[in-house]
Parts: C-alpha cells; structure tokens; sequence
C-alpha cells in the first residue's frame, strides 16, 4: 500500500469517528455516508499526555512497586531540595533498567565458579540484576515480616526502614536463601543513584530535579570560551537533557 | 571458521593510540599494513555524536562501547578458601 493511500484510510476512519452516528446506522445509504464525511469539520490532532505516557511498570510486581517506592521514598525524601524518590522517578528508572538488557544481564559475566569474592572482585553472584532484585526483595519482605509483625519493608515506620536499609547495607541482616544481602544493597543502592542522577531520558530525574539541585547543566554545557569570565564564580545554567539537544 | 585475509607486511591488532601512531609510522616507511579490530563497525556521526555519547548511564555505567563480557572477558574468581 502505498503511503497516499496510507493517509487516505487514515483520514477516512478518523471521520468516520466524527460522524460515528451516520457510520453506525447500518439503514443509511452509502450516499449519505459519504456525505456526513464530506460536512465534517476537519478532526483536531489526537494529543497524548506525555508525562502519563511516560509512568508504568513494565516488570515490576506490585510488591516490587510498593518496596522500590518505599525505598526511594525514604532515601530521597520530599523536602526543600528535590520532590520525593517517586514524584523523581526512580522507581520508574529502576523498573526499565531491569526490564531492558541491562537487568537480563546481557553484557554482564554470569559464569562460575561461585565463590563469595572479596570486596575489590565485584559482583560474584550467578543472578542477573533482574533476578538479584526480586529475590532480594522477597528476602527482605521475608526479613521484615518475621522482625517487625508480619510487615512487609513498605509497610515499615520510617525508623524501622533505616534500621532495614543499614542492617542489608552492612551486611548483619542475613537472608534465608544465603543471598548476601549487602550485594542486594549497593546494587539497589546503585539504581537508586542512577536514577536520581541520570538523563531524565531513561525514567528517573524528572523535570531535572537533581540537576538544578547541585548545578549540574546537564549534557553539552561547555564554558571553555568563557574561562576567564567565570573564573572562580558560580556558573549558571539550565540544565540540558539528551532530549533536549537531540 | 578461520579465514585466511591477503598476505601482509604488518599486521596491529588492536588500533588504539600506539597501534595508530605505529600504523602511521610503518606506512611512511613504505609497509603495507592491516590493523585488525574486534567488535562492530563504528562511526562518528553514529557511535560518538553529541549529545548521545554524554550518556554516562550508556557509556560509563552499562560500557556500551566495551567489549561484551558475557561474551569474552578475563575474569578474577575466587578459588581459595
């Protein structure tokens, strides 16, 4: 099909919306069709919300959600600085990293042997990221519930969460499955950074949050020819995304 | 499988800044030389534009221009107890 003819369909199913009516009574005759379309005022551009377009889950279970907001939530709290961990985003950064090729491990050494490494080794274990996430949240949900009443993390106080975060950040809270929980933590840890931090084009720093709040003008920012005049001064800028150059 | 390139007078494996510089020299010198790289063809308007190789996610963290590693590294595991 060629791509006029492409368009013609295209124009003709979008007034035959318009004039719904006269397309859904079956009785009318193929002249008055055609006529309710030509008096069709020309439809208005269909417009999307791009920010709601932009939120969702694509591999998160909703006990994935609940933990990684509270997470976020609680590392990056609302407050004079930035909005919350989820109104910037991170879970949503957290959700794609993991869905897409990063969280299959699709560059990443998953062979044995399997022996726990010593700190400078790296990353040791046989999971994915994808995998490492959900086992590590259902252990610490497992964790929580038999500390704290049968409550999962999200379902925590703030002062029970810390208590949480520092116990797998250390290494003192030992899982179930032998999982080292520590691992867990700076990997998370890691996401939660990036998604603060990273190009808002990947989920996470939304609107430029982080950027504005340290003064980071973001990808093309260079101030090499005004070297003199901003020596030893604050430099200012608005923040550019990849977005927003490309 | 193995194919066998047209003889050579030098070939570098691995055209980073030394191998570029000898690769230079050596055909100045009158060599015909062949420098062999792995991976996939790069270029500049696609690979290194601005404002796409700012990517830090990409690039720094996720080494998208590396070498796969689940496909070939060196890897330190350990053995002792």
């Amino acid at each position: 099909m060629s791509e006029k003819e492409e368009v013609s369909r295209r124009d003709l199913l979008r007034s035959a919306t318009v004039a719904g009516a006269a397309v859904a009574a079956t009785v009318a005759p193929a002249g008055v069709v055609s006529q309710a379309q030509a008096q069709a005022p020309a439809a208005a551009p269909v417009t999307v919300n791009a920010a709601a377009a932009s939120a969702g889950y694509t591999f998160f279970r909703p006990v994935d959600a609940a933990f990684f907001e509270a997470v976020a939530d609680h590392m990056v709290p609302a407050d004079q600085l930035t909005p919350s961990g989820t109104d910037l985003g991170i879970p949503v950064f957290i959700d794609r990293a993991l869905a897409g090729s990063w969280g299959k491990g699709d560059k990443l050494y998953t062979l044995g042997p399997w022996k726990i490494g010593t700190p400078n080794q790296g990353y040791q274990l046989p999971l994915t990221p994808a995998e490492l996430f959900r086992a590590g949240v259902d252990q610490t949900n497992i964790h929580c519930a038999k500390t704290y009443g049968g409550k999962p993390f999200d379902g925590l106080t703030s002062a029970q969460k810390e208590e949480v975060l520092k116990g797998l950040e250390s290494g003192a809270i030992k899982f179930e499955s032998g999982l080292p929980s520590n691992t867990f933590f700076a990997e998370m840890y890691q996401t939660v950074m990036q998604g603060m931090f990273g190009d808002p084009i990947y989920g996470g720093n939304r609107d430029k949050a982080s950027w504005k709040m340290i003064g980071f003008p973001g990808v093309v920012a260079v101030n090499q020819k005004n070297i003199v005049e901003y020596r030893n001064k604050k430099y200012t800028a608005d923040p550019l995304s990849i977005a927003d150059v490309g | 499988m193995a194919t066998k390139l047209k003889e050579t007078d030098v070939v570098i494996v691995g055209l980073g800044w030394t191998g570029g510089i000898l690769a230079k020299e050596l055909a100045e010198a009158g060599m015909k030389v062949v420098a062999i790289e792995r991976g996939r063809m790069r270029s500049p308007a696609n690979d290194f534009a601005v404002p796409n190789i700012r990517d830090e996610i990409r690039y720094t963290n996720r080494t998208d221009l590396m070498m796969n590693t689940a496909q070939d590294t060196l890897t330190v595991r350990n053995l002792t107890k």
